[in-house]
């Protein structure tokens, strides 16, 4: 049995007051254990980026209850918050969110910066992140200069760096054209096999496919939750050996 | 916790780099105001360093009984209306004569300040100061053709300044010359060498000065005002002032309408007046220190709203808000520092063009340093906190959500 990483009990985000005041979450609940592959799907403005910002600690619910790692969240104070998305979470946008004015390298290095790594050691390991990913001549490139699907590398390799063991990725194949999309979702399904928990919201219902669980949210609140158990990546040793 | 000051350092450089024109019109704004407040402190250094000198020159044992009106009240605005009641001095001849007959008390001279119309081969106005001879030997000034003085100022005889000489008799060579006040005829019998000090005794211009015996001032003042008696002692001054003191209070039955300064106290009124001036102008200088603030708060809010993503990113990847606070407020800092070091270089550069035309020489202390790169280091801070607050305190997913 594998453990509960994210459990959400009651879970309402309410953004706006008085006549604008709506309800993007109300009653969620969902439990989520560590080596799934999920799937948020829903039409747009039903609440999916909500839920995943709120799981990422970048957003606070309304009400409600969400243990992280059998922690309630509520209780951590903000920098512990901080530290939890440097050590725990990786977060990966649809729209890259790359720091403009920074080489590629020290994009990737960032997270690293916030968790104390000196400085050699710091671009040593981004350059061995970009490496797993083919982009080591564009080290010190600029983001602008690189193609989406480059960027959108370097951004999970900038998620990857710190060593998190959730993924949070909010429609990453958004922006890119299919072939890219192919690249980026197979990098994913690469870290899934890894070990580790990840939790992306896609409008593309072709993308379920890499899914181990594919959740879809209407208005807010959790339509249909299906497992694809065959593809719970229990022990991923074996799984990658037996490909 | 870690404070990551390198990375912020490093992160600052480069955005006030990215943005070149505006970082420096901002430092130029700080150094503005620090470059004001530099000059005025080196320039008011300057003066004071001029008047210790001149203690050092008149050395420490001269001694000065001074009338006083006003009561206790010994700060400064009375000492500034002090001057405006001398019309009628308390001290006497008599005092003159007791503090003459002190064993300890070696030159004594009063001073009688007055104006006078003075006819020689020119008319002109000026100072006349009866006095000793004793008072050519307590401020050490010499004739020009090295004549004693010493028995100059007797019945009809007087000294001349040499500029005065020079305005009555276009010449500095005079000796002999007659001059009349008042109806009077007096001859000139010294002329005194040039004297360099910017700063006059008992505000007069000595070189525009003429020397009369204080014993012949009725003839051309019918009641002369014994504003001030120097003397000089070789035993310890503030001694020899405590004596002073008791025997000009006897002749004034213990009134206390004089005071006996000695060593560096003499010049305090002067020093007193020239650090209020001091003050007051560094208050003025510090408004545009503050508008020079208000330029970084200005534009590190512009900053911090142009970086709104990245300050999202940063949170994302597990910045606090205190690391984005300091990362702001350091390079707010930067700025500030920079305008500092800029503005001490102006100042430096002002006071020394202010010296060119006169003979202030600026004066740069350890203080002074200090001040300026506190000053700016303080606008920095206070002015760098607000919009480094409003960085830390914004919500990451807000920040992800602004597009420029």
């Amino acid at each position: 049995m594998t453990a509960t990483i994210i459990e959400i009990r009651g879970l309402n985000k309410r953004f706006g007051v008085g006549d604008a005041e709506t309800l993007a979450l109300r009653d969620v609940n969902l439990k989520i254990k560590s080596g799934e592959f999920v799937m948020v799907t829903g039409p747009s403005g039903c609440g999916k980026t909500t839920l995943l910002n709120i799981i990422g600690l970048l957003d606070r619910a309304t009400y409600g209850e969400y243990y992280l790692d059998n922690h309630p969240v509520a209780r951590i104070s903000k920098r512990k918050q901080a530290r939890l998305r440097n050590e725990k979470i990786g977060t990966i946008f649809q729209n890259f969110n790359l720091i403009q004015g920074m080489t590629v390298i020290e994009n990737v290095a960032l997270p690293l910066i916030y968790r104390g790594v000196g400085k050699t050691k710091r671009l040593k390991t981004a350059s061995r992140m970009l490496g797993r990913f083919q982009l080591n001549e564009r080290e010190y490139y600029l983001p602008n200069q690189l193609s989406g699907g480059q960027q959108q590398r370097v951004a999970i390799a900038r998620s990857l760096v710190g060593n998190p063991s959730i993924i949070l990725a909010d429609e990453p194949t958004g922006n890119l054209d299919s072939r890219a999309s192919h690249i980026v979702m197979e990098e994913l399904r690469e870290i899934h096999e890894q070990g580790n928990t990840i939790i992306m919201v896609t409008h593309n219902a072709n993308l379920t496919a890499y899914a181990t669980r594919v959740i879809n949210i209407i208005d807010g609140h959790i339509d249909t939750d299906i497992n694809i158990n065959k593809r719970v990546a229990k022990n991923p040793a074996r799984q990658r050996r037996r490909r | 916790m870690k404070f990551l000051l390198k990375n912020h350092i490093s992160d600052a450089a480069q955005s006030l780099k990215a943005n070149r024109s505006r970082s420096f019109l901002t430092v130029l704004g700080i150094s503005i105001g620090v470059a004001s407040i530099v000059t005025i402190l080196s320039l008011t250094g300057g003066v004071k360093r001029i008047i210790s000198d001149q203690i050092q020159q008149y050395g420490d044992d001269l001694i000065v009984v001074r009338p006083t009106y006003t009561n206790h009240a010994k700060d400064i605005f009375s000492h500034l209306t002090d001057s405006m009641s001398f019309a009628s001095s308390s001290l006497t001849l008599q005092d003159v004569a007791s503090v003459k007959s002190l064993d300890e008390t070696m030159l004594v001279a009063p001073v009688s300040v007055s104006q006078h119309e003075l006819l020689g081969d020119n008319d002109a106005v000026s100072s006349v100061i009866a006095t000793t001879p004793d008072f050519f030997n307590i401020f050490g000034l010499t004739a020009r053709d090295d004549d004693d003085l010493n028995s100059s100022l007797s019945q009809n005889t007087i000294v001349l300044g040499s500029r005065l000489s020079v305005r009555l008799f276009d010449s500095v060579d005079t000796i002999g010359k007659k001059l009349i006040i008042k109806g009077e005829s007096f001859m000139v019998v010294g002329v005194l060498s040039p004297i360099a000090d910017p700063i006059n005794i008992n505000n007069v211009n000595l070189d525009e000065a003429m020397f009369m015996s204080i014993e012949k001032s009725p003839i051309v003042d019918k009641t002369p005002q014994i504003q001030q008696i120097n003397l000089r002692t070789r035993q310890d001054p503030a001694t020899v002032a405590n004596l002073v003191d008791q025997a000009v209070a006897k002749n004034h039955k213990n009134a206390k309408d004089f005071e006996v300064l000695s060593g560096e106290s003499i010049y305090s009124p002067a020093e007193n007046i020239l650090s209020l001036m001091s003050i007051t102008l560094s208050i003025v200088a510090g408004i545009s220190l503050v508008v020079g603030g208000i330029g970084v708060m200005n534009i590190m809010l512009v900053t911090v709203a142009e970086r709104t993503r990245e300050i999202g990113i940063r949170k994302a990847v597990g910045a606090w808000g205190g690391q984005i606070m300091v990362q702001f407020l350091i390079e707010a800092l930067i700025l500030s520092i920079m305008g500092g070091v800029l503005g001490f270089v102006f100042g430096y550069l002002g006071a020394s063009a202010v010296a060119l035309f006169t003979p202030i020489l600026p004066f740069i202390s350890l203080d002074i340093v200090k001040t300026a790169f506190s000053i700016s280091i303080a606008v920095g801070v206070v002015f760098g906190l607000y919009p480094a607050f409003r960085a830390a305190r914004k919500k990451p997913v807000d920040c992800l959500k602004y597009y420029r």
